[in-house]
């Protein structure tokens, strides 16, 4: 046996800030399975990237984990049915998102004996119970299409499609797989109260992934406000043979769970701008994300819940509860026990970098880490704006080192280049600087509309160069086409006249050869503006593929 | 229908009115060690600076059409009315005090565009008005009142302000001239003109206002705004940096000087500890609206007073060089902070 070192991060990240924990109110009751309501309202788009696209219909009979909709594309993600069930209804309604638009949602009622089972069992409502896969048979392509039709994406708030993110990792030579414990927004309990009851499940889940990225280090972060959660990931990492898992210990400052700051914390370097991870050898994965593939692939089980902490003092039994998506949040926080009279806020996910909710009438979703109902002492309405004194504490706190008050006046006036020059995209919108702003200037509100301003110039720009080249290509074409024409005409006449010849015998020779070579000189013509044609077209998907690619980039 | 908040969602209980309101508290020290050595001119002063800022910034901002009682409240004002109210000279004519600060608020803060938008520093722009408007009321500080066996009442410190001459007839510039045959009093002014006459620093500070090296009362003065700084870095209302580097920028050019030819520059001791240089280095040099903000930025700000203060202190035409050098600086700082923007995360310490 391997013993396996506990280790404590060498370096730290550069600015953050120290935030009050409030994580105890949570951590004290095991998780509890929430009880499946009568119905569940589905979102199509639980993920980063396009909607998914229904399989069933209005009426259809579902049964647990049949697919109800799948991904379109390779940037989605497939959605299953969390009960059996019935299709009530497909259409728009709010959902959890920060802009507060409809989105499309699949309405399911929920069979009766099935909410009841649910109720019975605890551990988790599997009403058939697969027996264990051996997955170290399968291969990588195996291991990662189970995944892509579990509908994983990162559990960890992004919910970017885990296959697309390891795919693109496992093509760089990823040495490490880094699994993201670090937990770093106040209030939130569930990565580590997974960490502490399924420790093992998660160990099994980084195994999965480092056989799929031939990664040789493995490597778990926690920050240091999680004894238990550290005790426990060490303990499952020692039970494995003839492998090291290092449990880092890391100093607990928000946003240490960033995917660029934790790997600063963990490596001392920093992921180069426009860079992913991959480019330090590193891929990392939330705790979360590392279960559900666990689930995934061992117990044949999709993703139709996850562990969602409900807490904020307006909660009875604030503590981690396991809630199949689509659950109305109104359903959690009855069952968690909730004063709505006392609530004044309600927010969907930490208290940093969550959103608030204008009612808790909206599902469960695969971002839902938290759910705060908060009371007035505990959520002040903050003071209205105050003029910027330059203090320059946020530049202080900002863990992309930007100059947050430089890119506030910029953002101020609209000047959308100067943001752009002071790197207002690599701004990672953790909200330190807003949390530190004497002037209380919501600071991360300005940066968002205008990174939102600078993507729209940029589409805007990037759709003026498409409809160019497809006017060059068009052009092309038509010229294409023409050369086609003339030279299909050439044919014909050589052919008339071939024919003409055969049919008038021996006929004059010189002639002949004159006509000939004409003809040839034509050919040649025709042949090289063809030539020219092809190269200019080479050229153009060039770059139109570039294009193409740099969006694409972009979009990761 | 809950509260809609922003993320994030909490706050520390930082606010800037509690900035503004430390800031007044760590001048405490300073300001009553002014008001032991300099007498009631040194509270009245700060009493008709309050008033007229207050007045000032309120007429301003009605006639902005701001909501002038919530603005108000930032203290903003106040501070500027204290910075400039502790650096006149304790028995200056109430107008003068007036004049100051109505300058500051209305022309170097509110016609920028008040709070956060002015460039150069208004206390130290009202102060620089009145230096080159009138000098010979601006040069006149009155002795610390040891020096003199006396002190006046508060009756008579009011009545010299306000009416030109104490109950017993009494002018300012009979206090100024009146003692030792001194025609001017404050300890860089003096020393500068001793220097002149030919005398080397050493001989000069053995005269009784110096008491030592950095002058009667001076010396406590700098040491209570010296605390009064200390306490505003430990509650990080400053940035420490501004201070250290203006700090460090006259210590070490008055060092340079006063090792290599100490008959004729003053000792560093005597820059650091008489003045304003303390009242400068914790309460104006870090006022973070009109110096350079990043880190960088803030040290060759800081340097930048220091040198300057310096080189005025030593060649230039007045006493104390302070303002004139915090404006010099505070129209260089919008470069400097251009030119040392920090290193945005993963922009050059790639991986290979």
């Amino acid at each position: 046996m391997t013993s396996n070192p506990m280790t404590q991060a060498e370096y730290s990240l550069s600015g953050g800030v120290k935030l009050e924990d409030n994580k105890l109110q949570s951590t004290g009751t095991p998780i509890v399975t929430c009880p499946t309501p009568s119905q569940l309202f589905i979102p199509l788009n639980m993920h980063t990237g396009a909607d998914a696209k229904t399989v069933i219909e209005v009426g259809s009979r579902v049964t647990q984990y049949q697919l109800i909709a799948e991904a379109i594309g390779n940037i989605s993600a497939n959605v299953h049915s969390p009960v059996d069930g019935t299709v009530a209804d497909i259409k728009m309604m709010p959902v959890v998102n920060r802009s507060e638009l409809d989105e499309w949602v699949i309405i399911l009622d929920v069979c009766a004996d099935a909410s009841v089972d649910s109720d019975a069992d605890s551990a988790s409502s599997n009403t058939h119970k697969p027996s264990k896969r051996d997955w170290s048979k399968q291969s990588k392509d195996e291991l990662l299409d189970i995944i892509q039709q579990a509908g994983i994406v990162g559990l960890g708030g992004a919910c970017f499609p885990t296959h697309q993110k390891l795919l693109s990792s496992a093509t760089i030579d990823c040495h490490t797989l880094l699994l993201n414990g670090a937990e770093c927004e106040p209030y939130i309990s569930c990565d580590s109260m997974t960490m502490v009851e399924q420790a093992f499940e998660i160990i099994e889940g980084c195994l999965i992934l480092a056989s799929i990225l031939n990664a040789s280090n493995l490597q778990i972060a926690i920050e240091d406000n999680k004894p238990e959660a550290i005790s426990a990931m060490t303990k499952a990492a020692d039970a494995i043979e003839n492998l090291t898992i290092e449990v880092i210990t890391i100093p607990t400052i928000y946003p240490s769970g960033g995917e660029k700051q934790l790997l600063e914390i963990i490596t001392g370097k920093q992921v180069a701008i426009g860079k992913y991870p991959a480019s330090l050898g590193y891929l990392v994965q939330n705790i979360g994300t590392a279960l559900a593939i666990y689930e995934a692939v061992v117990l044949d089980k999709p993703l139709i819940e996850r562990i969602v902490t409900v807490t904020g003092e307006a909660v009875k039994r604030p503590g981690n509860y396991r809630v199949s998506f689509g659950t109305s949040i109104r359903h959690l926080l009855d069952f968690a026990g909730w004063d709505e009279a006392k609530t004044t806020s309600l927010i969907h996910g930490g208290p940093m970098m969550g959103f608030s909710l204008p009612s808790a009438d909206r599902p469960i979703v695969k971002s839902s880490n938290c759910i705060i109902a908060g009371t007035a002492e505990e959520f002040q309405q903050p003071d209205s704006e105050h003029p910027c004194i330059r203090c320059g504490l946020c530049a202080e706190v900002c863990p992309a080192s930007l100059l947050p008050q430089q890119l506030f006046w910029f953002s101020q006036a609209g000047e959308l280049n100067k943001a752009e020059d002071h790197n207002i995209m690599d701004c990672i919108e953790c909200g330190a600087c807003s949390y530190v702003c004497p002037s209380q200037i919501p600071l991360v509100d300005y940066y968002r509309f205008t990174k939102g301003e600078i993507r729209t110039r940029a589409d805007i720009t990037d759709k003026a160069e498409r409809s160019k080249l497809r006017f060059d290509f068009r052009n092309e074409r038509l010229e294409t086409i023409k050369l086609e024409k003339t030279r299909a005409r050439e044919e014909r006449k050589r052919l008339a006249a071939e024919k003409r010849q055969q049919e008038s015998g021996s006929s004059d020779s010189t002639s002949n050869s004159s006509s000939n070579s004409t003809y040839n000189s034509k050919k040649d013509e025709v042949a090289e503006a063809l030539a020219r044609v092809q190269a200019k077209k080479d050229a153009k998907i060039e770059a139109m593929t570039k294009i193409q690619k740099d969006q694409g980039n972009a979009d990761v | 229908m809950f509260k809609s908040s922003h993320s994030p969602n909490i706050h520390n209980s930082n606010h800037m009115r509690k900035m503004m309101l430390q800031v007044l508290m760590a001048s405490l020290p300073g300001m009553f060690a002014l008001f032991y050595f300099f007498g009631w001119g040194v509270l009245i002063n700060l009493f008709i600076a309050s008033i007229t800022a207050l007045a000032t910034e309120a007429m301003i901002l009605k006639a902005r059409n701001k909501d002038w009682r919530r603005e108000l409240k930032d203290t903003s004002a106040l501070v500027t009315a204290l910075l400039l109210g502790l650096a006149l000279p304790p028995f200056v004519p109430w107008w003068i005090t007036v004049i100051g600060v109505f300058f500051a608020i209305a022309f170097a803060k509110q016609l920028y565009g008040g709070l956060g938008f002015n460039p150069f520093n208004p206390a130290m722009t009202g102060y620089v008005l009145l230096l080159i408007s009138f000098p010979v009321q601006m040069t006149s500080w009155a002795p610390a009142s040891s020096l003199w066996q006396g002190s006046l009442s508060l009756i008579d410190s009011l009545a010299l302000i306000f009416n030109g001459q104490t109950s017993s007839s009494v002018t300012l510039e009979m206090l100024v001239n009146g003692f030792d045959g001194y025609s001017s009093a404050t300890p860089l002014d003096n020393m500068k003109t001793q220097l002149t006459q030919g005398l080397m620093p050493s001989e000069v500070v053995k005269t009784s206002i110096y008491n030592g090296f950095a002058g009667v009362g001076w010396l406590q003065v700098n040491l209570g705004f010296l605390v009064g700084g200390v306490y505003l870095i430990w509650k990080r209302c400053i940035a420490w940096q501004l201070s250290a580097a203006m700090l460090l920028g006259l210590g070490l050019s008055a060092l340079v000087f006063n090792l290599f030819a100490g008959d004729y520059y003053a000792s560093p001791l005597l820059h650091l500890f008489s003045g304003g240089t303390m009242l400068a280095a914790f309460f104006i040099v870090t006022d973070p609206v009109t110096a350079a903000t990043s880190v960088k930025g803030r040290w060759i700000f800081g340097i930048g007073v220091g040198v300057l203060t310096w080189i005025i202190r030593t060649w230039g035409g007045y006493p104390d060089a302070i303002a004139f050098a915090i404006l010099l600086m505070n129209m260089a700082a919008p470069t400097i902070d251009h030119y040392t923007k920090p290193v945005v995360y993963g922009q050059t310490r790639q991986d290979k």
